[in-house]
């Protein structure tokens, strides 16, 4: 598939855009003429990201709320139970059959508060 | 405090507090979504460069709010793999196939469109451009429909099939999921209720500017745009309030017992209008049910049953039974009391255990024995973990004023949004200080409305988790309290900086208004 993207020039046509845009200025790479869909499409990309002002500021909030509720909540915090304690989706069944079957051993109680 | 909370209500304290943060986000995007898309749509047809202000105005404050709430959802997620595994494995592919689709369709088609909203000015055709800004509002919808699809699938669980082997429900029929009538007014329910608050935002906000006298045109604009939707959202917010009691009162009749204060029903059941709960009334005792309340005779049971003198039970009514009642088929019958439904329940736990010890012998006479006990009870599933009737009623002051103050705010702002409407096409409403600060501080009352609902549809269905089938203490993962404390206290700091985050960058931006920099 790789090569096919180089064959196709994809590939290299996405490189050669990364690095002209971090070598021209923008005014020079807009009057750049490409007819290439996905190029036209990065190239919206990359220039809607570069001309925020109030969106870099979202997107910092965006990337690190993100990464404290996937890389140190879900990682450390919140491990899926069954996933953890068993190995088989039979061994997962079999303990909350238990859990289920046997509710006076197993189950904490409730208070009668809210 | 420890002493109060055990693992059950802290795993619950910690999902309520995440879903409300996340309520406080979603129902703004999904009324600014629907209002920008609004604007937009006039700045296509006149071609007004100043309704492209106003749109870009708006969408940046969408934008804000958006960023702030986007994934906040994700955490409860987390938590049913967590703190309520039970529950998470028992619920199959039946809630888990709504969230994925909502994840995957709905999330993709905002997130791509919403960069066409933001990044496309003068790069995409402006039919493009309109056409992704609506696309957005609707992808927020839809994403919407799904999580209410689940939602709904536990307060009225259908399309299903409980499998004793693997002690999951097997979803039988997606349509009966996702058509089903509680389903459909929930998300009718929800999104006019977004309108709502986007409405009262906006009309608060554009308040604020011509108190200032900034921003003219904008304001007085942005105040018909948004006192029309949220117009309309507060009309189809009480039509389809009307539907969700009707539901409620034949689906979940605890939860219409607890929102009006009922423990003796009766034909010909008043509703009552305000009243002041008297503390000391519990369903066993013969204390007064109010210190004060205004009644209005016969309507309850006209809206529960759609019959001037039609039966509505009361508290005490649903824990002894007796009365005529529907099935979840829809058959008449005589209401079970808690204490045969305990019964029926305890034997479908019962059949249950012999099912799966009948498997493991290989023993298939008894296998069907079971499962015939299994399927003849299962309806009363839950019940079967119940240790005493108390344990049905969900915590009646709670549910009851927040159902008052969710009715008389949704009233008001019936009466607001008219009243705006009228003064902004008499041209009186920039000169009316008072009506402008009315419309500044009815911005908290809209966010105090949309959670006092919420408090009504998910406090009010305790004790379940899944209605009738599973309570919240048998959902409940066996895990150490002081870990979920932990992660209760990291959250509530968390949400806590992004709403402040929110409302910083808010009022700054408000502040700042269209001024170019």
């Amino acid at each position: 598939m790789v090569i096919n993207l180089y064959q196709s020039q994809i590939l290299p046509n996405i490189a050669k855009t990364f690095f002209t845009y971090y070598l021209l200025s923008m005014e020079e790479y807009k009057t750049l003429k490409n007819d290439n869909v996905l190029l036209r499409v990065w190239r919206f990309y990359l220039e809607g990201f570069r001309s925020m002002t109030l969106g870099k500021t979202l997107w910092a909030i965006i990337l690190i709320k993100l990464f404290i509720m996937f890389f140190i909540l879900k990682l450390f915090f919140f491990p899926n139970i069954l996933q953890k304690d068993f190995d088989t989706d039979e061994e997962r069944a079999n303990a909350v059959i238990e859990n289920l079957t046997n509710p006076y051993n197993s189950q904490p109680q409730q208070s009668q508060e809210l | 405090m420890n002493d109060l909370f055990t693992l059950v209500d802290w795993s619950r304290a910690q999902f309520a507090l995440t879903a409300f943060y996340h309520w406080l986000f979603v129902p703004l995007t999904l009324g600014l979504g629907v209002i920008v898309g609004i604007m937009e749509t006039i700045y296509y047809r006149t071609g007004d460069e100043r309704w492209k202000t106003i749109t870009k105005y708006w969408m940046t404050l969408f934008g804000i709010n958006f960023a702030i709430g986007v994934a906040t959802g994700i955490i409860l997620e987390f938590q049913f793999g967590t703190n309520w595994s039970n529950y998470s494995w028992f619920v199959g592919d039946i809630f888990g196939a709504p969230l994925a689709i909502e994840g995957i369709m709905a999330f993709f088609m905002e997130a791509t469109f919403i960069a066409v909203m933001f990044f496309g000015w003068n790069k995409v055709s402006k039919r493009f451009h309109l056409a992704s800004t609506w696309l957005t509002a609707i992808g927020a919808s839809i994403s919407a429909l799904w999580i209410l699809v689940a939602n709904s699938w536990m307060q009225y669980p259908v399309g299903m099939k409980f499998d004793p082997e693997t002690a999951r429900n097997v979803m039988d029929d997606f349509w009966a999921l996702v058509l089903s009538p509680v389903a459909i007014n929930k998300f009718f329910h929800s999104i006019s209720a977004g309108w709502v608050l986007g409405g009262i935002f906006v009309v608060g906000v554009s308040s604020w500017y011509l108190l200032k006298n900034r921003e003219n045109f904008l304001a007085k604009q942005s105040i018909r745009v948004g006192a029309w939707v949220g117009l309309v959202g507060a009309l189809v917010v009480a039509y389809t309030g009307d539907g969700s009691a009707y539901q409620v009162a034949d689906k979940q009749p605890m939860k219409l017992a607890a929102m009006e204060g009922v423990y003796h029903g009766k034909e010909g059941q008043e509703l009552i209008a305000f009243g002041i709960l008297n503390p000391a009334k519990e369903f066993n005792n013969n204390e007064k049910e109010f210190i004060f309340d205004i009644p209005i005779p016969k309507l309850l049971s006209i809206l529960a049953t759609r019959e001037v003198n039609g039966f509505v039970p009361g508290i005490n009514d649903i824990i002894d039974g007796g009365y005529p009642d529907k099935n979840l088929k829809g058959e008449e019958i005589i209401a079970l009391s808690a204490q045969e439904k305990m019964e029926r329940g305890r034997l479908a736990i019962a059949a249950l255990a012999d099912f799966n010890t009948a498997r493991q012998n290989n023993d298939t006479t008894a296998m069907n024995e079971a499962r015939a006990r299994l399927d003849a009870n299962y309806e009363y599933f839950g019940y079967g973990y119940i240790d005493s009737v108390e344990q049905l009623i969900p915590h009646v002051p709670f549910v009851f004023y927040s159902f008052h103050i969710m009715i008389i705010l949704g009233g008001y702002f019936i009466l607001f949004f008219a009243l705006v409407l009228f003064l902004s096409y008499k041209e009186k409403l920039p000169r009316l200080k008072w009506m402008l600060w009315v419309a500044i501080l009815t911005i908290p009352l809209g966010y105090v409305c949309l959670e006092a609902g919420w408090v009504v549809a998910e406090m009010g269905r305790q004790p379940w988790v899944i209605q009738d089938i599973m309570p919240t203490f048998a959902a409940i993962s066996k895990i150490e309290v002081a870990s979920v404390q932990t992660t209760f206290w990291l959250f509530a700091s968390l949400f806590t900086i992004l709403l402040i985050a929110e409302v910083g960058i808010m009022l700054k931006q408000i502040k700042k208004g269209t001024e170019k920099k």
